[in-house]
């Protein structure tokens, strides 16, 4: 990242990555938390917490789960998310750590002041205070029963309660002296119980209608079996009273007895329940204390979940309603950066990011005007483009198929253009391509081309026309070609330079040459085969008639054999001049070929180095054999002039597709390398007695039969070959 | 507590497509029902014992909790009511099969400390009988040990059948109502269980 260099682009991107990396480890940050906090306030197996320690580990599980799902797919999800959904994320995560933190601080502090209420609560001053007060109540109950057993123990040996239950004693005396017990001890009940559990008499406060009797209780039994007196407490719709029971005992055992009540007194016993109640109470809450501070741990702890639940869900539905707007915007973005400007954004609300859409449909708008406009323009420039690589290729076809060499030079001198014919005419190197600089290019062999455009281009006239030759150094020969130039005006085109027509004229001079020459000979035929015939008769007559009246024959035969000699030599190379000069057109018909080779083998006969091979004999060639006959002549006669007895000489026959080849080889000293150049042109020969014209004629017959003469190879061996068409005028021969 | 996890093989490609979509909400699922039903087991031995008593007609035991003496000792000393809840279960044992529950019977025994009087009121709610005493180790024997107690009658069960007898003790401090959702989340504080078979 450029930072500080002012690239907002840089620092936007590195930004990018920066964010979504913590903000992808957050659900996990959370989760871990919150695990972390779940293992804390797990319900310990000891305690008795409730359901609701269940309820809020669960929810937090829940919670955890929830989060590592939503961190692991946000961690495994590598496509791009759904537009305005990291922001949505973000939102609800920031509103959620917003209310979660304060909200642990509370929860903290106030499981601190529970701690600290309940060290307060449960004080020791408030336990011996306690302690104290129970001690005082049940210091009361206990004087009653000190009192009450007292009283109960003077009347154990009482002879009057003895001698009723005995029987003894009538039932009104008996309850009279009840009563006056009952008024002086101030109980509110005195019964007496004889052995049997029989009720012998009693009194009570009140009415004696409500004096009923009641079974013995257990402490009753007790007492009487013992001989002891016993007190208990007794809960009654009145309240509460102290029962007490003396054994009456007898001369040797217990006969009865004496069973009393007290109602205890009201206020007093209010005050002492209520302690009671009380103390129980607090050894309760200690006793539940660390239960008590769980519970309300958990209820902190659950209600802070359902606030940051509830929270959570305000938040993602404010984040939702927020960010859907500007999703949709980021995804109308999306579509419109792949190239779909058909999106359009619904305008619902008057804020600002009504106003957003509204900017954004409308910049949509104008995209897709200006869209359709390039558009437009495209197909004009695509319509136009094809017109032109049209006419690029006419004019490309056109040059390639011309036999004519065409370049083209700009106003700088350098080639634009140049056509296949102009490389094969000129045999340019391969540094001649467009943009090269002409002049520079145009070096050695190549030097008129540059001196002829320098020369169009410096002179005043808009067209030149030269003629001049090229040499060809890889094939050692001349070209001779007619070079016109023009200027192009650049007025007519934006384009200003020089057209450069190079045409190969050689064998248009050739032919102008050989018809010059036929001409030639055609006179010097006429002009000097004239007199030859009667100078050869004449010297063969001076041989007959003066032989015999000459002194030296020997001299004389000389010089007439000479003269004949001479005149006979005269007379043949008249001949092929007139052959050169009036060749006629050749008779094509169907010759066997093998017919050909044999009059060559007949011919060739005495020489015996020549090796004629036949070929099949169903081989048909169309040709004049004449002329045929005379060319395979001239090229045996040749091969026999220049090589030895020894060396072989070899003809033969090749068919193929489309020729008829016949090859004459020769494994003689070959033919000079500068003499090859010039091998078939006229009146050229390396024999002393040589015209020179047969290689020409034998040429000349093989284009009369549309074929051609080559030259295969110029030594080890010497191979000519001649090849004429399988096809004449169309048709299969 | 035993937890039976459910067997895969027998379930249906819908079933297991189900499972597959929705396997967060059974994971959730899970671990909730693990919270909530994983309870702390204590060892009988450390617990309490289980004594079976068959007798000609009746099949009695002597139940006894040894975990929670002390701690019901120092309530009732304190005032606190103590309520043990005795939940017995007599089962015959199967191999490869759920147990087949032949008796299911609760016994709830209540005292109620009298801190003026230093008695302790003992209630059996099964039979509705009380009576008062003044000795603390008396209320916390009533409170934590069955003798004699009848569980069924002979003739249900057959001799030379195992079978298994359960006990389930829960303590409760203070004032207790029994309801129906009381086991789901009060652990038990002793499970006692003994196997026997009765001899013809």
């Amino acid at each position: 990242m450029a930072s500080g260099s002012g690239d907002p682009a840089t620092g936007f991107q590195a930004a990018e990555v920066k964010g979504p990396g913590v903000m992808r480890l957050m659900p996990l940050l959370m989760a871990s938390v919150l695990i972390l906090v779940t293992v804390l306030v797990w319900p310990s197996p000891a305690g008795d917490v409730g359901l609701l320690a269940w309820i809020n580990v669960t929810v937090m599980l829940v919670l955890s789960l929830l989060l590592l799902r939503y961190g692991i797919r946000l961690l495994r999800d590598r496509a791009e998310p759904r537009p305005g959904s990291r922001l949505r994320a973000r939102l609800v995560v920031g509103m959620v750590g917003l209310l979660l933190v304060p909200a642990m601080v509370i929860q903290l502090a106030a499981s601190q002041m529970v701690e600290r209420g309940m060290d307060v609560w449960f004080d020791v001053r408030v336990d011996t205070l306690l302690d104290r007060a129970l001690n005082l109540a049940q210091g009361f109950y206990e004087r009653l029963e000190k009192d009450m057993k007292r009283s109960l123990l003077g009347y154990i040996s009482d002879g009057v309660m003895i001698a009723a239950v005995s029987g003894n004693m009538e039932y009104g005396a008996t309850t009279n002296y009840l009563a006056e017990i009952r008024e002086k001890e101030g109980w509110q009940k005195a019964e007496l119980f004889d052995l049997n559990e029989r009720q012998v008499a009693g009194v009570q406060v009140g009415e004696l209608s409500t004096l009923e009797s009641e079974p013995l209780s257990d402490a009753a039994r007790l007492s009487m079996r013992l001989g002891r007196v016993a007190t208990e407490l007794k809960t009654g719709p009145d309240g509460e009273m102290a029962v007490g029971y003396a054994p009456l005992i007898g001369v040797t055992s217990v006969v009865g007895l004496l069973r009393v009540e007290m109602k205890l007194p009201a206020g007093v016993i209010q005050n002492a329940r209520a302690v009671e109640s009380d103390y129980r109470n607090y050894r309760q809450l200690e006793h539940n204390r660390q239960a008590i501070a769980e519970t309300f741990t958990h209820v902190m702890l659950f209600v802070t979940l359902v606030v940051v639940l509830l929270a959570g869900l305000v938040g993602l539905l404010f984040a939702r309603r927020l960010t859907a707007p500007i999703g949709d915007l980021a995804y109308a973005l999306k579509r419109v950066t792949e190239g779909d400007l058909d999106v359009e954004i619904a305008e619902l609300s008057q804020d600002e990011l009504g106003s957003l859409a509204r900017s954004f449909n409308k910049m949509t708008n104008r995209l897709r005007h200006h869209a359709e406009a390039i558009e437009q323009g495209q197909q004009d420039l695509t319509h136009a483009l094809d017109k032109s690589r049209q006419r690029q290729f006419v004019l490309e076809s056109l040059l390639a198929n011309l036999h004519t060499g065409v370049l083209l030079v700009d106003g700088d001198g350098r080639v634009r253009l140049l056509n296949q014919a102009v490389r094969d005419i000129l045999h340019l190197p391969v540094n001649w391509v467009p943009s090269v600089d002409l002049l520079q290019a145009s070096q050695g062999n190549l030097q008129d081309i540059g001196d002829f455009y320098n020369e169009l281009k410096h002179q005043k006239e808009e067209h030149l026309q030269r003629e001049f030759d090229i040499s060809l150094p890889e094939e050692s020969r001349h070209v001779h070609v007619l070079a016109r130039g023009a200027r192009l005006n650049a007025s007519a085109s934006d384009f200003s330079g020089y057209l450069l027509v190079i045409d190969d004229i050689s064998e248009l001079a050739e032919a102008q040459r050989n018809k010059a020459w036929a001409e030639v000979a055609r006179r010097l035929a006429h002009e000097i085969k004239n007199p030859l015939t009667p100078i050869k008769l004449s010297a063969e007559r001076l041989q007959r008639r003066f032989r015999v009246q000459v002194d030296n024959h020997q001299v004389f035969d000389a010089c007439t054999q000479a003269i004949i000699a001479q005149v006979e030599r005269l007379q043949r190379l008249i001949a092929d001049f007139s052959t050169l000069a009036r060749m006629p057109q050749p008779k094509i018909r169907e010759v066997p070929v093998n017919v050909l080779l044999q009059e060559m083998n007949d011919l060739f006969h005495g020489y015996r180095q020549v090796e004629v091979r036949f070929c099949d004999p169903h081989w048909q060639c169309p040709c004049d054999p004449d002329q045929v006959r005379q060319v395979l002549i001239n090229l045996m006669d040749n091969a026999v002039s220049a090589s030895s007895d020894k060396v072989a000489i070899r003809l033969y026959a090749v068919l193929s597709d489309h020729w008829v080849e016949w090859h004459v080889e020769d494994d003689g000293d070959g033919i000079e390398e500068a003499a090859v150049s010039r091998l078939f042109e006229a009146y050229y020969s390396t024999k002393a007695s040589g015209s020179g014209l047969g290689l020409a004629i034998a040429k000349r017959i093989a284009e009369d039969h549309h074929g051609e003469l080559l030259l295969v190879s110029a030594a080890a061996p010497t191979h000519f070959c001649l090849r004429l068409p399988r096809q004449v005028d169309g048709g299969e021969a | 507590m035993g937890i039976e996890l459910p067997s895969f093989c027998c379930y249906t490609p819908a079933v297991m497509m189900y499972w597959i979509r929705f396997r967060w909400v059974g994971a959730l699922l899970f671990v909730a029902g693990l919270a909530v039903f994983v309870q702390p087991a204590v060892a009988a031995d450390d617990a309490g014992s289980l004594q079976i008593l068959p007798d000609a007609s009746v099949i009695e035991c002597n139940a006894t909790l040894h975990a929670e003496s002390k701690a019901i000792a120092v309530a009732l000393k304190d005032g606190i009511t103590g309520t043990t809840v005795w939940h017995f279960q007599v089962a015959k044992v199967r191999q490869y099969w759920l147990n087949d529950t032949i008796a299911d019977i609760s016994v709830t025994r209540r005292v109620k400390p009298d801190l003026l009087s230093r008695s302790w009121q003992l209630v059996d709610d099964s039979s509705g009988i009380s009576r008062r005493v003044y000795q603390l180790d008396e209320a916390v024997h009533f409170l934590s040990s069955l003798e004699q107690f009848p569980v069924l009658d002979r003739s249900l069960l057959t001799n030379g059948i195992p079978y298994r007898m359960s006990v389930k003790v829960e303590v409760h401090y203070g004032e207790f109502k029994q309801a129906w959702w009381s086991d789901i989340w009060h652990p038990a504080q002793a499970t006692l269980q003994q196997d026997f078979r009765l001899q013809k």
